[in-house]
């Protein structure tokens, strides 16, 4: 399986947000609204921007019918 | 505390103590050449309300309702946009719209401010009432409309803009990114006016022991950093006792 991993800002954390978003069809508007929270929210974590909160986490792996472990990846920074 | 903290504790009271004499140096020898300017544009303000007013609205709230109406505009775009554009006329909007609610925040203050600097004219007090009620009418219609057009746009925002309760309503109902991005803000704010505070306040007893400005201005501006200091401990320990 083909992953786009983004970095996160200020924590080594990964995520394939938009590879499950576009697997599903939907824009990042329509994920927000199942989520409950905001378009831009969305667009942050899949930037990597900002890390979400763990329940925000299980949401999002369950409106994907994915485990955590395939929507986040911790991986620690070799720079830091 | 280390030896290195007891020194830059040092330091800065060092640094405080000359640029407090400095100042008050300055402040005693060009007392009458700052007080005097400073007394005629008092007077100048006191003299001009007339055309103040419809100053403000012409400097500030025209500027707002322009930035609002291009926020706007760039909002209604968003509908018919993709993703990968979506974010930068996001960022675009809520410029347009924060620097709209600057120009009203900053209309809104002047407002108050002129009022308390001008109501004592007896031959224009009527003029001057119904300005300040117009100035205010106006600056709160926008900041409610504001409101309105952020939760048509996004209907999961709740609170009405003309309740007691709104700010709560406001910040539960936003998501935890929008959450964390309000206290951020409100916490960078405290620091800047707590600083800003001790400024006047030694501003104020400065002006008292030179200019004999009187101490109601010490009086405030202390109370102001007091109960900022007494709100701030209460939260946080009320915070800390969630944990």
């Amino acid at each position: 399986m083909f992953i786009i991993l983004v970095k996160g800002g200020f924590m080594p954390l990964y995520n394939t947000l938009k590879v499950q978003r576009a697997k599903l069809g939907i824009n990042q508007g329509e994920l927000g609204k199942l989520a409950g929270v905001s378009r831009q929210t969305i667009s942050s974590i899949e930037r990597g921007e900002y890390n979400p909160s763990i329940t925000l986490v299980l949401k999002l792996a369950e409106i994907f019918g994915v485990t955590v472990e395939e929507l986040f990846e911790y991986t620690e920074d070799e720079n830091e | 505390m280390n030896k290195k903290t007891i020194l830059k504790m040092g330091l800065l009271l060092l640094i405080g103590g000359v640029v407090g004499a400095v100042f008050s140096l300055g402040m005693a020898y060009g007392a009458e050449a700052v007080g005097t300017p400073f007394l005629n544009l008092l007077s100048s303000i006191n003299e001009n309300s007339r055309y103040l007013y419809p100053l403000l609205i012409i400097l500030f709230f025209i500027p707002a309702i322009w930035y609002y109406r291009k926020g706007v505009d760039i909002l209604k775009k968003c509908q018919e946009i993709d993703d990968d554009l979506l974010d930068d006329y996001d960022k675009k909007s809520n410029k347009m719209i924060g620097i709209s609610m600057l120009f009203n925040g900053i209309f809104m203050a002047l407002n108050f401010m002129l009022l308390g600097m001008t109501y004592t004219i007896n031959r224009s007090i009527m003029f001057v009432m119904v300005m300040f009620l117009v100035n205010t009418l106006l600056s709160s219609s926008l900041e409610i409309f504001i409101v309105k057009n952020i939760q048509k746009h996004d209907p999961r925002i709740k609170g009405d803009p003309t309740s007691f309760r709104f700010h709560k309503d406001y910040v539960n109902s936003c998501d935890e990114a929008e959450q964390l991005r309000i206290y951020r803000a409100g916490y960078n704010t405290f620091q800047i006016i707590r600083n800003v505070t001790i400024g006047f306040m030694l501003f104020a007893i400065l002006t008292n022991m030179i200019l004999d400005t009187g101490a109601y201005a010490v009086f405030m501006t202390s109370g102001l950093l007091l109960v900022e200091n007494i709100v701030y401990s209460m939260i946080t320990m009320k915070e800390e006792a969630k944990i």
